[in-house]
């Protein structure tokens, strides 16, 4: 803070000193983060677009040539398309299986205290480990093809049934099955989350709605999508705007499951940054791509969508 | 000596809006002052000034002989009571009412001294080991008045400290803080909405309503010489009946007349009325300067209306009676006012209840308990005449008797 | 009642059309569920303890018979463990206490923000979390090699603050939020400073909040395995050690590390369970 200089009163005269000196102990208590925020968020999201615009090999600053390259590579399309397929993939499977579940532990029944406390269980298990645990289950010989031979045992002792199961690589075959294997993988992980959004909005429709449409002759169906769709609205935004901007990001599962398999963007970008390849630039662009794409969607969503369901209800 | 002084204090927001205009208020040592208006009308953001919680946008405070304007809450020498007492929720009842004493650096012996004093004084001693979660409504109340008491201050501040309360333990504590009061003589200023609690508690009392002073006195002078028909009607339970009237001159003597009705005005009353002959005035008359004639203890002949009860309830000690004089309501800001602060809660706009009839308006009377008048009885009523209470209908300000 | 209920709340509605099904299915679905969740805890412990031979082939079993702790001893007994062990835990430890004593401050003060100007704070800080770790995460790596910073529990500490400050932040605002501020008034009263009052009143309050927002950062942290990819070259993390098990170890090795990371979480998760909002777990949980 400066003095104020002798002969010169004492009160700050400009507004912007008076509010300074009279909200200096909230300042000080935001300054380290605020701090925090600027040098290793803002700054480093900045100094990567910079990266990306600095051409191949850095140097000549700004350049397009970086993304041009990148454009141009099969590998880095491939990921693109792959990462918009296990997002929506994914997107949809958690959407309609976590409703299911929250519907479920919506209702009462015997243990429903228990099922609650089993379903928040993958929460606790770090993703890189569900990751070797869906490394465990499809693999070649994994446990989920362990499960279908035995299945396909009980089912040929039915007469007249013949199937010769042939175990299949889940995760190694590339194509759509590995990307499903992603997308199942992820939902397995995330269900608690989506479940407990859904949990939330389904708690906050009051009971004398269902009351009132079922002494109005409402079916159980016709309660479902007449009420509960429409009120979980705000929730199904907020459960789809969360996990879109993790869908997209998603990294250690589909490194593990699908190595150079199938490449994403986030496998894509940390193999151009790690050795052997050590390229900052073009994996700065594939995070520019990766945020751009992200954005993409959600205004999308928030534009299209979102809006339609509103003027719609 | 004046222990709190406020000179010419106004509170004004960065949005423009003013909360309190250009107030001067002098309080006396140990005087018992209540700050009591509609909600809106500055009185807690006057309290929060005093207490330095608020920022003073200008005038000057004095507490003691200090001007106080820019000096911390902590260094004013106040203690404060809020509305929802805000105690200290993970300290016990001790340790809140030692916290003030413990940043101060009073020696320990002390601290425990003065605690357990307070404590004996609002007969909470066994409750010094409990945190406030556990403690009653009323017991939080003592505690957070223990809080202040502790730090024998130069004054208590309380923020509407019984409005929390139901309505039974409001008037047992209402009496319990003005025997402390008695007891410790500590200035004291004290904020309500609530008139009945203003009148009841303070020395005296300052009526304000939109960041403006409308009167400060003792409440007999409120009661008896309200300055304005706001003052008029805030004060007093039921609330004065108010009714426009017109001046008029029958055999060299001044009577007034609303609707139908006319009543005759004692000379000493007249005279503040020579000079407004033929001329409109509002006319206040309290409920019980009505009085059915059989059992009135002044003298009937001057004023007598005929009415036709609507309702009367039983209180036991005596028995109100609603009727409606046909008679135009009195319209000014301040009735406007009045009504939007006696039904809050009621839809539309404030004046509804005024708009309602243009054309009568509604009166209340407490007459004897003996009375025999009764809904639906058509019936001479009497009126003390030389109480009536006479307003200029534009400036809505008293005339001076 | 059997496990029966109703999917949809109350309603005497006449029978429909849904009801037959609905319970008769009802049962299955959720035991199949269940077991659908608890299928891959099972096999991380199964898998750590079976001996090689319950594992290989085209049809590994489902159920071990002849448990063996060989891996739990090998992985302790090589030491290997202790170092990943003792980096995860340090690096989730120093960033959480780091976190709150950024965040707790600076919450605080969000908190007292007129309201229009908190919700914009708060959004802003969510949107935080919209930027790919990569898009930090690239620059970061390449200063911090820079600076000496890979390999070393400072730059990981630091990265991890990225990730855990904004959803700390936004978490303490909410705590904040519901401390009466008439208590911090009463405070200044009784003579605290600004600080004072901070330090003996409201962060006493806030407690609570606090050590449940520390559990879900360091339980982030703990898991973290992207940052700690980028600035590890040898010094593992448990997350890289199972990423290390996974590219070239066995399974019973990959599962036994598995094990060790994911057992203690589960339990933080327990007690955590009531303390689990939609809200909290938007930032708590990574895909």
């Amino acid at each position: 803070m400066v003095a104020p200089r002798r002969g010169v009163v004492d009160r700050p005269r400009s507004g912007l000193r008076r509010w300074f000196r009279k909200h200096a102990f909230e300042i000080a208590l935001v300054t380290p983060l605020v701090v925090y925020v600027l040098v290793l968020t803002l700054a480093p999201i900045v100094d990567t677009i910079r990266l990306s615009l600095s051409g191949p090999r850095g140097g000549q600053f700004p350049s397009v040539e970086t993304y041009r390259d990148v454009l141009d590579q099969q590998v880095f399309r491939t990921a693109i398309k792959n990462t918009v397929i296990v997002a929506l993939l994914s997107l949809a499977l958690e959407l309609s299986i976590g409703l299911a579940v929250a519907l479920t532990l919506n209702a009462t029944f015997r243990f429903r205290g228990l099922v609650r406390t089993l379903v928040l269980v993958p929460l606790g298990v770090p993703t890189i480990v569900s990751g070797a645990v869906m490394l465990l289950i499809f693999s070649r010989s994994g446990y989920l093809n362990s499960l279908l031979f035995w299945v396909s045992d009980v089912v040929n002792v039915v007469p007249g049934i013949e199937w010769e199961f042939q175990p299949l690589a889940w995760t190694v075959a590339g194509g759509w099955r590995t990307l499903f294997t992603i997308a199942i993988a992820d939902m397995w992980k995330v269900l608690p989350v989506i479940t407990l959004i859904f949990l939330a909005g389904l708690q906050s429709i009051p009971d004398d709605v269902y009351e009132a449409a079922a002494v109005d002759g409402a079916t159980k169906w016709q309660r479902f999508s007449r009420i509960t769709l429409p009120m979980l609205v705000p929730f199904i935004t907020m459960a789809l705007i969360l996990r879109a901007i993790d869908a997209f990001r998603i990294f250690e599962l589909a490194l593990v499951l699908a190595g150079r398999i199938e490449p994403v963007l986030s496998t894509y970008i940390a193999d151009r940054y790690l050795p052997p390849t050590n390229d900052p630039f073009t994996a700065a662009a594939g995070a520019v791509v990766l945020f751009a794409l992200i954005m993409v969607f959600i205004v999308a969503y928030l534009r299209f969508v979102a809006r339609r369901v509103e003027t719609a209800r | 000596m004046a222990v709190i002084v406020l000179e010419g204090v106004g509170k004004s927001f960065p949005d423009g809006t003013v909360a309190v205009r250009d107030l001067d208020l002098e309080m006396e040592d140990g005087e018992f002052v209540v700050l009591v208006g509609p909600s809106g009308s500055g009185k807690s953001t006057v309290l929060r000034m005093v207490a330095g919680l608020e920022e003073i946008t200008s005038g000057v405070i004095r507490i003691g002989d200090r001007v106080v304007n820019d000096l911390s809450p902590a260094e004013r020498d106040i203690a404060m009571v809020f509305q929802n007492y805000a105690l200290y929720p993970h300290m016990t009842v001790f340790q809140n009412m030692a916290f003030a004493l413990k940043l101060r650096k009073v020696a320990k012996g002390e601290i425990d001294r003065r605690v357990r004093d307070a404590a004996e004084l609002l007969s909470i001693t066994e409750l010094l080991g409990r945190k406030p979660r556990q403690l009653s409504g009323g017991q939080r109340q003592r505690v957070a008045m223990g809080r202040a008491i502790v730090r024998e201050p130069a004054a208590f501040l309380m923020d509407e400290p019984l409005s929390n309360l139901d309505a039974k333990l409001r008037v047992q504590m209402r009496s319990e803080i003005g025997r402390l009061h008695q007891r410790l003589g500590t200035s004291t200023v004290y904020v309500t909405h609530d008139q009945v609690e203003a009148v009841t508690m303070a020395d005296r009392v300052a009526v304000l309503r939109d960041g403006v002073l409308q009167q400060f006195g003792t409440p007999d002078e409120l009661y008896e010489k309200p300055v304005n028909v706001f003052v008029a009607g805030f004060i007093g339970s039921p609330a004065m009946n108010l009714v426009a009237s017109r001046v008029v001159a029958e055999d060299g003597r001044l009577a007034v007349r609303f609707g139908s009705h006319q009543v005759e005005l004692p000379p000493a009353v007249a005279r503040s009325l020579a000079d407004r002959q033929e001329g409109d005035v509002l006319v206040g008359i309290r409920p019980e300067d009505i009085e059915d004639p059989e059992f009135a203890a002044f003298d009937v002949s001057g004023g007598r209306v005929e009415v036709e009860i609507d309702l009367v309830e039983n209180l036991g000690a005596e028995r109100v009676a609603h009727f409606e004089i046909d008679a135009p309501p009195v319209r000014t800001q301040d009735t406007v006012d009045l009504a939007a602060d006696l039904e809050p809660e009621s839809e539309g706009p404030a004046d509804a209840r005024l708009v309602a009839r243009p054309d009568r308006v509604g009166f209340t009377a407490r007459l004897h308990p003996r009375s025999l008048v009764g809904a639906g009885h058509t019936t001479k009523l009497a009126i003390d005449v030389s109480r009536l209470y006479l307003f200029d209908p534009r400036s809505g300000e008293a005339i001076p008797r | 009642m059997t496990a029966v209920g109703r999917l949809v709340p109350p309603g005497t509605g006449r029978r429909d059309r849904l009801d037959r099904p609905l319970k008769v299915l009802f049962p299955f679905w959720v035991v199949v569920s269940a077991l659908i969740v608890l299928f891959p805890i099972y096999l991380v412990v199964m898998v750590s303890v079976a001996p090689g031979s319950a594992l290989f082939g085209e049809r590994p079993d489902l159920v071990v018979t002849d448990p063996t702790l060989d891996f739990w001893r090998q992985i302790v007994d090589s030491g290997s463990l202790w170092g990943p062990l003792t980096k995860s835990l340090a690096v989730a430890t120093l960033s959480t206490a780091l976190a709150i004593v950024v965040a707790a401050p600076a919450a605080y003060v969000i908190s007292r923000l007129p309201s229009g100007l908190r919700y914009t704070v708060v959004i802003g800080l969510l949107v935080t979390r919209m930027f790919p770790e990569f898009a930090t995460g690239i620059s970061v790596a390449t200063r911090f090699a820079r600076l000496g910073l890979v390999d070393d529990y400072v730059g990981l500490v630091l990265a991890h603050l990225i990730g855990s400050l904004p959803f700390i932040t936004w978490i303490l605002v909410g705590t904040f939020e519901t401390i009466p501020r008439e208590l911090e008034e009463a405070a200044r009263i009784d003579g605290a400073s600004r600080f004072g009052t901070l330090l003996r009143v409201v962060f006493p309050l806030a407690a609570a909040g606090v050590a449940v927002a520390a559990l879900f950062v360091w339980l982030y942290s703990w898991n973290e395995f992207l940052y700690a990819r980028l600035l590890t070259t040898n010094q593992n993390t448990l997350p890289l050690e199972v990423f290390r098990a996974i590219d070239r170890g066995s399974r019973q090795q990959m599962a036994t590390i598995a094990a060790v990371l994911t057992l203690p979480i589960l339990l933080v998760v327990y007690f955590l369970q009531k303390h689990l909002k939609p809200g909290a777990l938007a930032g708590a949980v990574k895909g």
